[in-house]
Formats: C-alpha cells, sequence, structure tokens
C-alpha cells in the first residue's frame, strides 16, 4: 500500500470540533473592536463596489493583512502549527489585491455586467449573511465569523469583488478558494453543519467567470 | 503481569469515579487489580492504559476546555494510567498537559505520569533544542520516553537522544509510527538500533503489524506502543451502529463495553506493553481505563473475539 493512500482528511486536522467552534468567540471577544470595524471597512467597500469604483478592492488589503495577523498567526496557530504559515498566504492575498487596485486605479467597472451582479451578490452574501450561518445552525453568536476578521467570509467578499471589479481575476481569486474549500473541508471533518457552503459559494463565482468569458468570446 | 488481582477493589474504584472527580482519591498508591507490564529494558511496570493526546489535548489557550482536560487526566491517574503520550506535531497538547500537571498537583497521583514524547522535526541538529522546549511545555526536566515522530530525520534523532539517554534527560528512547506507514525501514530500525519503544497503529481491524513487527518486538525486547487502538474511534461507532451487545462471554471476562473490549483484545497481545487512545470526555476515559483491571484475554479468548467482531 502506497503511504499516500493511508491519509484521510482527518489526520490533518490536528483538533476537535468544540475547540475549533470556540476559537471563533476567543478570537472576537480577544480583538474587540476589530470584527466591528472589519463590518464597517466591508459595508463601504460594498456601497464603493456596487457603484463600480474599482478603489475598493483596496478596502480589502487591510482586512487580509489583519486576518493574517490576528486570526492565522495569533488565534489559529494555537491549534496549528500551520497557522503561522498560512498567515504568509493571508498576507499573499493582500499583496495581490494591492497590486489589482494599482493596475485599475482611476477606473471603473460595468455593475450592471453579468459577472458585476454575481460579484456583488456575492460580496454581500460575504458580509450580511455569512455571518448568519453559525447561529443558524444552531452555534453560538459569540463565535459568529465576520468580514475582515475571520477568513472565509473575508475570501467570500473577496472572490465577489475580483469578480465583478478585477482584471486578471483567476489570479486574484485563487488563493481566496483554497481558503474556502480548506475551510470548508475543516468543518466537513469536524461534522460541522453547512461545511459546504464556503466551498459552493467559491465554485459559483468561478462558474460566473466562466460564463462571463464565454459570453465574451462570443461576442468578439 | 498484574499489580494484584482484585476485579472486585477495581471496579469499585471506577464506580466511584463514577460518582464524580470530587470522589476520586489524590493518594498515590495505584489502584489494586490494576494490569501492569514490564517494559523489557528496564524491567519497570508500565500500566497497559495510557493516553493519547492527538486532537484531544489540543485546546489552545481555552480556559474552560483546558479545565476539561486537567479533569480527564484527573480521571486517568485516580484510575492508574500511567503513560502519556504527545508530540510537538499536537498544536497546543503539550503545553495543556504541562498546565493539567500544574492543576492537578496535590489532588491526583501526578507522580504517576509516565511522560512520553517525540522529536517531530526534519532538522537532525535540532533534537536537544526541540526536546528542551517539550520540556517547558509539560514543566519536566526529564522524560521517561523520547521517541522519534514518524521516522523523521530518525537517524540524527535517535544518535542524540541515546547520549540524552546516557546522560539522563531521558529514560528510554523510541521511534513512531502511525496508520501502518514505512514498516519496512520500521522494522529495519528495530532490528539494528537499541531502542527501549516503537510506537504503532494496531487495532482488531488493522493486522498488519502482528506478521512482522510484534514478533520482531518480542524478539529484540522492545516495549510496544499502540496508537489509535479505536481507528479514530471508527471501529467503536461501527461496532455500536451494529446494535449487537457485548457477548455474555466477553462479559464475563470483565469487558463490560466495546471500548474495554477491543482495547483489552490488543493490550493482551504477548508483544503489546500499553496501548493509548485518546479522549476528551471523562466517562469516555472511565470506560477506557476499565480494560486496565482484571485479567486479559488468553489467546483462544482473544481468537474468538476477533471471530465475533468478524461476524458483526
Amino acid at each position: 500500500m502506497g503511504e499516500l493512500e493511508t491519509y484521510r482528511l482527518a489526520d490533518f486536522i490536528p483538533f476537535g470540533g468544540e475547540a475549533y467552534a470556540r476559537l471563533f468567540a476567543t478570537h472576537n471577544a480577544q480583538f474587540l473592536p476589530a470584527p466591528l470595524i472589519g463590518g464597517l471597512i466591508g459595508l463601504i467597500a460594498l456601497w464603493a463596489a456596487w457603484r463600480g469604483r474599482r478603489w475598493a478592492l483596496s478596502l480589502l488589503v487591510p482586512a487580509w493583512v489583519w486576518v493574517g495577523w490576528a486570526w492565522y498567526g495569533q488565534s489559529y496557530a494555537t491549534l496549528n502549527w500551520a497557522g503561522a504559515r498560512m498567515a504568509w498566504v493571508a498576507w499573499g492575498q493582500a499583496g495581490l489585491l494591492l497590486g489589482m487596485a494599482w493596475l485599475t486605479r482611476g477606473s471603473s467597472a460595468d455593475a450592471d455586467s453579468p459577472a458585476g451582479r454575481t460579484g456583488h451578490a456575492l460580496a454581500a452574501v460575504g458580509l450580511l449573511l455569512y455571518p448568519l450561518l453559525d447561529p443558524l445552525t444552531g452555534r453560538s453568536w459569540s463565535g459568529v465569523e465576520v468580514f475582515g476578521h475571520a477568513p472565509e467570509p473575508t475570501a467570500l467578499v473577496t472572490l465577489g469583488f475580483v469578480l465583478a471589479l478585477g482584471r486578471q481575476r483567476a489570479i486574484g481569486l485563487l488563493l481566496p478558494t483554497l481558503i474556502c474549500l480548506e475551510g470548508a473541508l475543516t468543518a466537513r471533518v469536524l461534522g460541522t453543519p453547512g461545511w459546504w457552503v464556503s466551498a459552493a459559494l467559491a465554485g459559483a463565482c468561478w462558474l460566473a467567470l466562466l460564463v462571463d468569458r464565454l459570453r465574451a468570446r462570443a461576442r468578439r | 503481569m498484574t499489580d494484584h488481582p482484585n476485579r472486585r477493589d477495581a471496579l469499585a474504584l471506577i464506580a466511584a469515579g463514577a460518582a464524580g472527580l470530587g470522589a476520586l482519591p489524590a493518594a498515590s498508591a495505584a489502584p489494586q487489580g490494576r494490569i501492569t507490564k514490564p517494559i523489557p529494558s528496564s524491567g519497570a511496570a508500565l500500566p497497559v492504559i495510557g493516553m493519547g493526546t492527538w486532537q484531544t489535548f489540543n485546546v489552545g489557550d481555552d480556559p474552560a476546555l483546558r479545565a476539561s482536560c486537567a479533569r480527564v487526566m484527573q480521571t486517568f491517574l485516580a484510575l492508574g494510567g500511567g503513560m502519556v503520550d504527545s508530540s510537538p506535531m499536537y498544536g497546543s497538547a503539550q503545553a495543556v498537559i504541562g498546565h493539567s500537571l500544574r492543576a492537578l498537583k496535590g489532588k491526583a497521583p501526578v507522580e504517576r505520569v509516565f511522560s512520553a514524547d517525540k522529536i517531530w522535526t526534519s532538522d537532525g541538529d535540532e533534537t536537544r533544542e526541540q526536546l528542551g522546549e517539550t520540556a517547558q511545555r509539560w514543566g519536566l526536566a526529564a522524560f521517561d520516553l523520547m521517541q522519534v515522530h514518524n521516522l523523521r530525520a530518525w537517524r540524527p534523532h535517535l544518535k542524540t537522544l541515546l547520549e540524552l539517554k546516557a546522560a539522563g534527560r531521558v529514560r528510554h528512547v523510541g521511534i513512531s509510527t502511525s496508520h501502518g506507514r514505512r514498516h519496512g525501514e520500521l522494522a529495519e530500525i528495530m532490528a539494528r538500533e537499541p531502542i527501549d519503544f516503537v510506537q504503532l497503529t494496531y487495532d482488531i481491524g488493522h493486522r498488519a503489524v502482528e506478521e512482522r513487527l510484534l514478533p520482531l518486538a518480542r524478539d529484540k525486547g522492545i516495549a510496544v506502543i499502540v496508537n489509535r487502538p479505536f481507528d479514530g474511534g471508527a471501529s467503536v461507532r461501527r461496532l455500536k451502529r451494529s446494535g449487537a451487545p457485548v457477548p455474555p462471554w466477553a462479559v464475563e471476562a470483565g469487558m463490560r463495553d466495546w471500548p474495554s473490549f477491543l482495547l483489552k483484545w490488543i493490550v493482551a497481545h504477548p508483544a503489546v506493553t500499553v496501548a493509548i487512545p485518546a479522549t476528551s470526555q471523562v466517562a469516555h476515559m472511565r470506560e477506557n481505563m476499565a480494560a486496565g483491571f482484571g485479567a486479559l484475554p488468553d489467546e483462544a479468548l482473544r481468537a474468538r473475539m476477533l471471530a465475533h467482531v468478524a461476524s458483526l
């Protein structure tokens, strides 16, 4: 038997469900008012994106810098030695978004295009609805996951904004998609209800990108 | 080997534990009837049920969960537990063990802990440094056992660990693996190197180690630690889902529930020294510890147990 076949997904998750769920509550309490500030920045970015302002992408940069330091580096690292390394993924995404915001500075996006509408909807879901997932599935409000403070809602909002506002969008979508998949697989191993939500939304984002590209090719 | 076989005392102690932690004794005298086996290289007696900490003790800085872990360890020690095994790979588990040991001083026989940990780094020059960090987290100056985790950079680590053993910083050295990985290389190490312990995966559904590694351990006088004795909980869940009760002949032999049945089957193997199930629940710890009392099944009873599980 090959060594790879002996591994199961659970072998990569060194903690239990209760410790992980409670970590979000501790993370929120420890860094108050950061979750509120994150939500406020997210609302401003959503308003700007809705008006087609590409500088909204730059508002995601501090969110990813913070998620890298506070979530991965400080909170998640207490349960998983890989947390400190995953902080670099978040900071890499911040760098990519900074580059995208710089390259598209001063320009506007078509907010009424299909990709624009899908992207805005996805960002709104990540910002306003995803945080309700925990309370709606029977978990505590204190561990609510919010944009700019927890990885998955931040990734979902980023997917939406990159889809709606970005250029070279596939590059900007890659790391947030991986974060959604990692979060979903972790939740699946731990038996968390609604584990599939972020992965499904990330998949929908890529589908929207594919449809947008096919339509653009058909128009040419 | 059994300290003083006295099943009635053991069951009374476990029942006392069931009444709440306040009822558990802090005295250092080992509970009567506890089954131990000797470590071949040193002759020291080790209780056959130990405690793993993968996932279960990795609770970070959460005070409530740390207190819960301390209660699990208190139960383990009060019911005669010995080996506590961890690794730097297990997140905060080492620090939580250290927290539990400090919290239980005077409340549980912490001196009974047989401290077992691992070196887990690809850098063969970091053995002493990592051992120092681990010792700090546990709050110990020396370890009863230090293993090379999953054979990672095992040559330089083992060389340094043998030096540390000679210097009295570790009492025993070993090599660990899990999930049936790298058995060929492990067998070569067991055959050639002067190790005291080997840690491997063995459960009633995964018996590959019976062919070569367990006989080799007996021949070479190497103590065997069994990790994942419930296949990560899957074997207990499968048996409970089957709805079948523990057969009366097994109950009569002292196995009142499936965890106890499975653990006794494992530790009854002549080559196995200790099994280290992990749990975060006091109730499960009591079930596990019950397997460490009374008599162990003989060869014929083990075969009957295996056949019965296969028939379900």
